[in-house]
């Protein structure tokens, strides 16, 4: 449905993001994760035709976004991470006018149909301008929605929302990605990204580092957080005697214990007579901070500019460079070639 | 074309929902009427004066007094209100990123840059429409000739569609109303006194250049009751060249 091959945008000598590739198929919802600057909204915003790209090529359902935006943007529904809202216009009035602006043959049906999907009826009458920051998101979300695209292109929706409001925008989500809709979406929010992406497309400083499912991104079992009643050097040599543990960090109660291969049973046998309190994989927040910084398990630590050749090394013992098929991480050119 | 007629009905509105264009009005149909007013009195003036001399009456009529003189003062005003009008355009939708609405519709630059020019011109329109209780006023105590005055009225509108697509293309340069309302207000003086400049000029080709892109030249030649081909082309091709100028912009701002 989404393919994105070899893309760059160069602003002078920086590269906003360079040599982005991937594939998205219907009905497919994709997370894009990244740190602010990461290049994620530029992405969002090639593929819905808003900006051109210097170098590559972004096709949805088959249109080239450069030859014939038209036809993208027919199918294709954008909500930026700022609504791109008129303050002066009724929710009504404004998602009226963007129904007119994308062609929609039933205006007043489709409004009411966009109104009631994302719960704006109640203010429908209401000034933009008074709106709190949940409904506005919502208003926005609105005039994705309104022309019913077969793609939702959504970059942060639930940003600067209370808790809240950012269950009900990913409930919301929830119910508009079900079905066959292809839905990309941004957020820094990670367990938002598990919540509601089957799949994720890590972006750090314009590259791609890495694509894959949530659960797998985590090298299930790989790392390892345990918190026993009675921690001691014994425990300690327990730990590191289970074969395939490379390190064991001790924090008082707390170790964290990391190998190359999943060592959940292994450890919680070798801490049972340490009495366990806690037990559990790494933190989605620790994991994405190893990606960003590289350093991820399976990763080689490269930074992520490094020369050409840097590669992801393989968690099954592979020779590096070689992908293993089961956690689907891409072979990375880190200097963007291949 | 779709795309623009619903951005063309939203901008029109906009003026009605937002106090800039009710501000805008009543400055103008207050000016309008303070210029009417000194017009009609001054013609009283000269008419009584007329009574007792018959050489004062030679030339002293209301389609060259009160109507010219009017829409010449007029005019000067419009350099002003144009740039008002105009200046939250595109500056207010890049700021304020409704822009990416309209990027992100399946519409055309083109579309875009005629349903905000037309939306414009559609307050503009407004505008002079408010003014005809005047004109009624005129009919009710004289005998203006309609032929001069709606060649005033046309000259006024054109002058002003003008005003409005090369302040629109100002007005794509930047996300500040204040810039985009200074620079576009520089412009107009600038085209309007372009005629100063000819009169400065040495006989010949430059001067010949600077009267034919004047807007005052051909704004006077058609108050005067003369609707010409080369004042006609004159407005129409500016209005076209600095929308197509506009919509390369827009194109750039959607590409760059």
């Amino acid at each position: 449905m989404i393919e994105v091959q070899k893309l760059s945008k160069q602003y002078g000598d920086t590269f906003a993001i360079k040599d982005v590739s991937f594939h998205i198929t219907k009905g497919e919802v994709v997370g894009f994760l990244g740190p602010n600057g990461a290049g994620k909204t530029t992405t969002m915003r090639i593929i819905s035709g808003s900006l051109g790209a210097s170098v590559g090529v972004a096709k949805v359902g088959g249109h080239d976004v450069a030859d014939n935006p038209k036809a993208v943007q027919s199918i294709l529904g954008y909500a930026p991470e700022v609504p791109p809202l008129y303050p002066n216009m009724t929710v009504r009035d404004y998602v009226q006018f963007a129904a007119e602006l994308k062609g929609v043959a039933d205006i007043k049906k489709a409004v009411n149909k966009a109104l009631d999907r994302v719960a704006l009826q109640p203010v429908a009458h209401r000034l933009i301008d008074n709106l709190s920051k949940g409904y506005r998101q919502r208003v926005g979300l609105a005039q994705a929605l309104v022309h019913e695209p077969s793609v939702l292109v959504l970059d942060e929706p639930t940003s600067g929302l209370d808790p809240a409001q950012r269950v009900e925008i990913r409930n919301l989500i929830q119910e508009l990605a079900a079905g066959d809709r292809t839905v990309i979406l941004s957020t820094h929010v990670l367990a938002e990204m598990e919540a509601l992406c089957g799949r994720v497309i890590v972006i750090n400083k314009g590259r791609i580092i890495t694509e894959s499912s949530i659960a797998n991104l985590g090298h299930a079992g790989q790392t390892v957080r345990v918190e026993v009643a009675r921690p001691g050097p014994e425990l300690m040599a327990r730990l590191q005697q289970i074969p395939g543990v490379l390190s064991v960090e001790a924090t008082g109660r707390r170790l964290i214990v990391r190998g190359d291969r999943d060592l959940r049973e292994d450890v919680a046998s070798a801490s049972a007579p340490s009495g366990i309190l806690e037990l559990g994989g790494q933190r989605l927040e620790d994991l994405y901070l190893s990606l960003i910084a590289g350093t991820a398990p399976g990763m080689d630590g490269a930074p992520i500019n490094a020369p050409s050749g840097a590669s992801i090394n393989s968690p099954s013992g592979a020779p590096a460079g070689t992908p293993d098929p089961k956690l689907n991480l891409k072979k990375q050119n880190l200097n963007g070639e291949g | 074309m779709n795309g623009a007629i619903a951005i063309f009905k939203r901008e029109t509105a906009a003026y009605f929902t937002t106090p800039i264009g009710w501000i805008i009005l009543m400055f103008f149909l207050f000016i309008f009427g303070f210029f009417f007013a000194l017009s009609v009195t001054a013609f009283m003036d000269y008419s009584q004066q007329a009574a007792f001399n018959p050489q004062a009456a030679e030339g002293l009529n209301v389609n060259s007094f009160v109507i010219q003189g009017l829409f010449g003062n007029m005019a000067v005003v419009i350099l002003l209100i144009a740039p008002g009008l105009v200046m939250r355009l595109l500056a207010e939708d890049r700021k304020q990123r409704s822009i990416e609405l309209l990027l992100t519709s399946p519409i055309s630059s083109t579309e875009i840059v005629l349903g905000k020019f037309f939306g414009a011109i559609g307050f503009v329109v407004a505008m002079m429409v408010a003014t005809l209780p005047y004109m009624a006023l005129l009919y009710g105590y004289g005998e203006p000739d309609t032929g001069v005055l709606l060649s005033n009225y046309l000259s006024l509108f054109l002058l002003t569609s003008s005003l409005v697509a090369i302040n629109l293309f100002l007005s794509s340069f930047t996300e500040n109303q204040i810039i985009a309302f200074m620079a576009g207000f520089a412009f107009n003086l600038i085209f309007w006194i372009l005629g100063w400049a000819a009169d400065m000029a040495p006989e010949g080709v430059a001067q010949d250049v600077f009267q034919g892109l004047a807007m005052g030249t051909h704004y006077m030649e058609m108050g005067k009751g003369l609707i010409r081909m080369q004042d006609l082309v004159y407005f129409l091709s500016f209005i076209a060249f600095c929308l197509l100028a506009t919509t390369q912009r827009v194109e750039a701002l959607r590409w760059r």
